[in-house]
């Protein structure tokens, strides 16, 4: 067997490989709109927290927030795959799936059902003016969701999602020094704007993009 | 076993079906995407009906694919996704591949 003929496969598998991992960057567009929520839902209550507005206000703004991204996750995907007459379920994005899976409902759960532990809680109550409880709870999930992050980015080889993930882990030290209280504007600035922005430039580097493909005849 | 014998055995050993440029840049499509359609294999292949189909009824005749037929409004389309017996052969065909390349450096 020829050297060329191995040479051509691996090019054709490379050029193969930039087509797919250009035409994903359209899903950027449903990490956008997740980090966008992420970000209106956390500064909102953040505000509500700092001007001791009662917190049911930051709590249905957050709500309404996740709920316009979770119902329109589904709609954004659907006409994704109508455009690109595929969908985005490869072997990578079960990989991903599954980390996230692992991390934040596993992690996740053990780490509510820690919290809402009787002797957890007592400890807490007693020593957490009110205002700060919510932000405790969050710090947490600043590490879950940060480790999440850390680990999508080591299995899609991206820089930025790891980079995210080390954020928003180092932003819950940085909380933990100087006030429960700004957890929510930890999670805002990182994961919200993080999600957000990466979503937005692989949503447009998408749109920009020539749709040609591989002639292999 | 010397490493030009072990390069002759990984060699033989590619899986023909897939070894075929067509075939492998199909499989490898679906490797990464779930369900593809005809007209979106043809799009990212630039090949013809005809050859696509062909390569297609080859995949699917070694049990590598498999075809699932659904209308969508009043328009029949053609989906396809890898068995797991190709993602298997898939996955194989490029360790055999990458054996032969860190042989190939090596020397």
């Amino acid at each position: 067997m020829a050297k060329k003929e191995i040479e051509e496969r691996i090019e054709l598998l490379e050029k193969l490989g930039g087509i797919i991992r250009e035409e994903a960057r359209a899903y950027g567009i449903i990490d956008a709109v997740w980090g966008l929520a992420v970000f209106i839902g956390a500064i909102s209550f953040q505000v509500v927290e700092i001007l001791s507005i009662p917190w049911y206000y930051g709590f249905t703004i957050l709500i309404i927030s996740l709920l316009s991204a979770f119902i329109s996750t589904p709609l954004l995907k659907k006409r994704i795959e109508k455009s690109l007459g595929y969908s985005k379920g490869g072997w990578l994005s079960e990989r991903i799936k599954m980390s996230w899976l692992a991390v934040a409902l596993i992690g996740g759960t053990s780490y509510m059902l820690v919290f809402w532990s009787p002797p957890v809680t007592k400890v807490i109550l007693n020593n957490l003016p009110s205002a700060e409880i919510s932000g405790f709870i969050l710090m947490g999930w600043l590490i879950i969701d940060g480790i999440g992050s850390m680990v999508q980015g080591i299995i899609s080889e991206s820089k930025v999602y790891t980079i995210i993930g080390v954020l928003m882990v180092g932003s819950a030290v940085i909380v933990a020094n100087i006030g429960f209280i700004y957890a929510w504007s930890a999670f805002a600035l990182t994961y919200g704007l993080g999600y957000l922005s990466i979503g937005l430039k692989d949503y447009t580097s998408f749109k920009r993009s020539v749709r040609a493909g591989v002639k292999v005849e | 076993m010397n490493e030009l014998e072990k390069l002759a055995k990984t060699l033989t050993n590619l899986d023909k079906t897939l070894h075929e440029k067509t075939r492998l840049a199909i499989s490898t499509i679906l490797f990464h995407r779930r369900k593809v359609d005809f007209n979106t294999l043809r799009r990212l292949l630039e090949t013809s009906e005809g050859n696509l189909a062909t390569h297609l009824r080859k995949l699917e005749q070694a049990g590598y694919i498999e075809v699932e037929k659904r209308f969508v409004g009043r328009k029949p389309k053609t989906l396809y996704q890898l068995t797991e017996k190709g993602r298997k052969a898939y996955r194989d065909y490029l360790t055999n591949l990458r054996k032969i390349i860190i042989t190939e450096d090596r020397e």
